[in-house]
């Protein structure tokens, strides 16, 4: 902008002295030509004084005197010759009047040209007399006197004539002089106009240029006072990289003087060797296309060259400028040594810290999980014990190393928790679920805990349920388990409350949880501290009631987590309250639900077989059925399963297909090839892989359908209640698979501690432990890449009971290995080993929080 | 007269005493036989007098002459001069310097610089259009300029130097 400004003054004071010159030019010329007219003028004046004409018209009349004279002398016996002379003189002159060029305008006149017609006649008269003999002409002298006396007026009518116009045209030439000295003199005070206005202009133009020529004095020292004080060092570089700047703090940096840096290349006195050919190489192509990566583009960090040939970071800003002889490059740069340094001890310090940090937690984390394993192993073998013959004492015994056992282990968990939050390894999931339902199944869960203390468990809505919403269902269950947890610890022979309600008022909808207790409460004073790692509120409390202090410290981490906060208020002696604010995302209600958690009542009442190796899953097969209101049998294996179907008829058979010895489709085979009550009973297949070419064996053998396990209660309560012999398409049903990922399906989880209460469901856990560590022992015994028989099969049977509880991550991982194992494909197997045990000890964890002790 | 010119004249003397048989173009003009028409008086290197060189007619045309064709503002159209030029005169008397006053019959008299004359200057004409000219004629000698050739022979000092009735020339310092 400043750059078209100038460019338009410039223009304007261009156009001006052009057209200044061009005024001055044509006022020199027009004066010029003036002046050579008037130098011809008073030339032509000068010779007029001895004009021509005027001598001649006056020498006629003295010529025609001289002529009568010389008659009158002739005629006193004067000589004829002299007559004959002067008439001669008298006949040129008047010839030279009539027909010279010179008196042409004269003649136009009729004064003088009609005197000069009678002269012409005198003279054509006379001469015959002039040219005659003496004797005529002595004869005729009187005669002569008379005719020249006669035309004497002529004569001098002639001359005044001639004399008067003559000063007419002097008259004329006099006032065309003067009208060419006026016009000369107009010019030329034009000229002199236009001379005073250049004066004015080049004036004025003097005192800008003074008033621009002090600014940049002023600026200059201005900018030389920035230069000298600048902590930076300033280097600036013309087009060629030569050094033309070279400021105090350069020299301070550098170690160069400013004389010797002047007019130095600068590459090679500043710039370490390494740099200088991408240096040149950007010069050129900045010189050549304009580009720049370096200029303009802000602070970056180099390397420079000092003096001594020490190398030392600099950081840099460099940009361009217009000089008269090109562009300059203007540099900027920091010595930023102490910096760096300064920086890297920082780094280095915090490395080491967070080494530190992590090292901590890695250890608390490993210790954790070292500590988890062995206490598995010992709860596993505490309910293997329990199942053996006890008296009643040893029960006890047993009772009370489970609990101290649960306990010890539910603390490890919390430190280990607490480790991860640490290492960052803890990670937020989103998806849909249903609050209500998640709430519904916290209160199932805890339901015998709070029973044992005599508490009343419940959940109420202030308003409606949000219905499905989206979040961490895993998370949000850890939390208020927690909560719950603690609330039931505290209170005795009272009441727990959840109450949720959705707070839409605010700028986005929140959910806020409040667990109500009537316990034993908290004192003001310890309300703050309560949320802390490792704080229990008094070592009274600590022992009465137990606890790493953990607990809270988790839940608020993970409500911060999620975006939340978290509180409590509390009275002491009259209870507490626990509350969650939680933001909350609604899901449009577009999909199906998930299948009523509330099994229908079965339309009619059957006796069911369940052949079934596995444990666990016969248990649960087992809880679910007589939940439903059925009668149930059970066989441990295939031959049994076969002997019962053929002693008793049952309603339906629920067959195991993996099954040692005989396995369920040879079962069936017996069973329908025999003669047994149950020949005709429908068999529905129990499976973990339904393969489509399986499921062809299947109904081959003579099943009427298949269930996939996991078992989900309502898939199973639906295929039993169809007419007999109907196969049912698991298509057709409708299956809440767990959400992909998920560790445990806490939906099944739910189901099975409402079916089978919560010591159920632990001593089955415990069940299940032995049968992973089993399994996995035996995995690690294999040769490597192919697991045996004996593995396999373990492998097998730990799958269906990680489906039946519900350890949906486990279990797919096992199916998975299966299926690989079936198709021959090879993998690590200690590899497997160390992934199963890592998902079964966290998949167990997840449990255990779900249902505690 | 300078006392250079008297020292000159009397050199002049001196060296036509001493060689008084041998005549030359220098210093001896042949005498005139007929009607003088031309006197030229002053410092003569060659004369055919006492310091006077005396032309008749023939003597004048017996000189290298030369002519050309001029309009003048004294005569009507095209008028063809011959005679010898002034440059040929005063080269012929051996004069180099000095002013030129010549002289008409009726006396009238105006000065001529010598710087006039020069090679395609002035001629003293006796001859207009292949005709002597008689004194009715402005002759019978003529100074006459070639006006056309020269613009700035066209101008009213030279018109005034154009002298005709020429009778007498004097050669002053």
């Amino acid at each position: 902008m400043a750059d078209a400004q100038s460019r338009t003054v410039r223009t304007r004071y261009w156009l001006r002295s052009t057209a200044l010159g061009a005024a001055i030019g044509v006022c020199i010329l027009a004066i010029g030509t003036l002046g050579h007219e008037v130098y011809e003028q008073l030339e032509n004046l000068e010779t007029a004084n001895s004009d021509n004409v005027n001598w001649t018209l006056s020498q006629l009349e003295v010529e025609f005197l001289q002529f009568e004279l010389a008659a009158h002398e002739a005629g006193r016996g004067g000589s004829l010759d002299d007559l004959r002379r002067k008439f001669d003189i008298f006949y040129s002159r008047l010839v030279t009047i009539d027909q010279g060029s010179a008196y042409r305008e004269l003649t136009l006149h009729e004064d003088f040209s009609v005197p000069l017609l009678r002269l012409r006649d005198f003279l054509d008269r006379t001469v015959p007399l002039i040219d005659g003999p003496p004797e005529e002409l002595q004869a005729a002298l009187p005669r002569l006197r008379a005719t020249a006396d006669a035309v004497h007026d002529d004569v001098r009518k002639l001359a005044l004539s001639g004399l008067e116009q003559f000063v007419a045209r002097s008259d004329a030439t006099r006032e065309s002089i003067a009208s060419t000295l006026l016009d000369l003199a107009l010019l030329t005070t034009a000229l002199v106009l236009v001379l005073i206005l250049l004066l004015i202009l080049l004036l004025r133009m003097i005192r800008i240029s003074d008033r621009q020529a002090q600014t940049q004095r002023i600026t200059a020292s201005r900018l030389q006072t920035i230069l000298a004080t600048s902590l930076d060092a300033v280097v600036v570089v013309d087009s060629n990289g030569i050094v033309r700047e070279f400021n105090g703090a350069a020299e301070r940096v550098f170690g160069y003087t400013r004389d010797e840096a002047m007019g130095q290349a600068m590459s090679e006195l500043l710039m370490p060797e390494t740099y200088r050919r991408a240096h040149e190489a950007g010069m050129k192509r900045h010189r050549q296309t304009g580009a720049r990566r370096l200029i303009g583009s802000g602070r970056v960090e180099l390397e420079a060259l000092r003096k001594s040939g020490e190398i030392f970071p600099v950081e840099l800003s460099v940009d361009v400028a217009d000089d008269r002889d090109g562009e300059i490059y203007v540099a900027y740069m920091r010595d930023i040594t102490d910096r760096r340094r300064a920086q890297e001890e920082l780094v280095d310090a915090r490395d080491r810290a967070l080494a530190g940090e992590k090292a901590r937690a890695d250890f608390l984390a490993v210790m954790s999980h070292e500590m988890r394993t062995p206490l598995n192993g010992l709860l596993g073998t505490l309910n293997l014990l329990r199942d053996t013959v006890l008296t009643q004492a040893q029960r006890a015994y047993v009772d009370i190393m489970d609990n101290s056992g649960r306990l010890l282990l539910h603390h490890v968990n919390d430190v280990l928790d607490i480790s991860k939050f640490e290492a960052g390894k803890v990670e937020l999931t989103s998806s849909a679920f249903d609050l209500d339902r998640l709430l519904r199944e916290i209160v199932a869960i805890q339901q015998s805990v709070a029973a044992t203390q005599g508490n009343m468990l419940g959940h109420r809505w202030i308003g409606d349920p949000p219905g499905t919403v989206v979040g961490d269902p895993v998370r949000l269950r850890q939390v208020l388990l927690n909560l719950v947890g603690n609330a039931l610890k505290f209170t005795h022979g009272g009441e727990v409350t959840i109450e949720v309600e959705v707070d839409t008022a605010g700028e986005r909808p929140c959910a806020e949880f409040r667990v109500i207790d009537t316990g034993i409460g908290i004192p003001e004073r310890d309300l703050d501290r309560i949320f802390k790692d490792f704080e229990t509120v008094d070592s009274t409390y600590g022992r009465q009631f137990g606890g790493t202090g953990l607990g809270l410290g988790i839940a608020r981490r993970l409500t911060l987590a999620m975006g939340g906060e978290i509180g409590a208020e509390s009275i002491e002696n009259a209870g507490s309250v626990f509350w969650v604010r939680l933001p909350l995302e609604r899901r449009a209600q577009n999909g199906p639900d998930g299948p009523e958690s509330t099994p229908r009542r079965p339309d009619r009442v059957l006796d069911v077989l369940i052949v079934e190796d596995n444990r666990v899953n016969r248990v649960v097969l087992r809880a679910m059925l007589e939940r439903d209101g059925h009668r149930v049998t059970e066989a441990e294996s295939g031959e049994q399963g076969v002997a019962l179907a053929a002693r008793t008829r049952f309603d339906a058979i629920l067959m195991d297909i993996s099954m040692p010895v005989m396995d369920g489709v040879a079962a069936t085979r017996a069973i329908r090839d025999g003669t047994g009550a149950s020949r005709r009973t429908p068999i529905l297949a129990v499976t973990a892989h339904a393969l489509p070419a399986d499921i062809e064996t299947f109904r081959a053998a003579g099943m009427s359908g298949h269930i996939t396990k996991p078992i989900d209660h309502a898939v199973l309560a639906d295929l039993l209640q169809r007419p007999a012999g109907v196969a049912a398409d698991p298509a057709d049903v409708p299956r809440t698979a767990p959400p992909v990922g998920q560790l445990v399906d806490f939906a099944k989880v739910a189901e099975l501690t409402e079916s089978l209460g919560a010591e159920q469901v632990h001593s089955l856990l415990g069940r299940f432990g032995t049968e992973a560590e089993a399994a996995i022992a035996a995995l690690r015994a294999c040769d490597d890449e192919m697991p045996d028989d004996t593995a396999l099969a373990l492998l097998h049977r730990l799958a269906g009971s990680a489906g039946t509880l519900g350890f949906a991550g486990l279990h797919a991982q096992l199916s998975q290995f299966q299926t690989d194992a079936r198709e021959g494909q090879r993998r690590s197997l200690a590899g497997t080993a160390d992934v199963l045990e890592r998902l079964w000890s966290e998949s167990r964890k997840e449990l255990e929080d779900l249902v505690p002790c | 007269m300078t006392i250079r010119h008297i020292a000159r004249l009397a050199g002049a003397a001196t060296f036509a005493a001493v060689l008084p048989a041998h005549a030359s173009p220098a210093d001896g003009l042949p005498d005139p036989s007929g009607e003088i028409v031309l006197t030229v008086t002053g410092d003569l290197a060659a004369t055919n007098g006492d310091d006077v060189a005396q032309f008749d007619l023939e003597m004048l045309r017996s000189m290298d002459s030369r002519s050309f064709v001029t309009e003048t503002i004294w005569t009507d159209g095209a008028q063809t001069f011959e005679g010898v030029g002034l440059d040929t005169l005063l080269e012929t008397l051996g004069v180099e310097e000095g002013t030129l006053t010549a002289t008409a019959i009726n006396d009238y008299a105006v000065v001529i610089p010598i710087g006039d004359a020069v090679a395609d200057g002035p001629i003293i004409a006796y001859s207009r259009n292949g005709d002597l000219m008689s004194v009715r004629d402005k002759g019978p000698l003529w100074i006459v300029y070639p006006y056309d050739a020269n613009p700035e022979y066209r101008s009213e000092r030279v018109y005034a130097r154009s002298i005709w009735q020429l009778d007498r020339i004097t050669v002053t310092d």
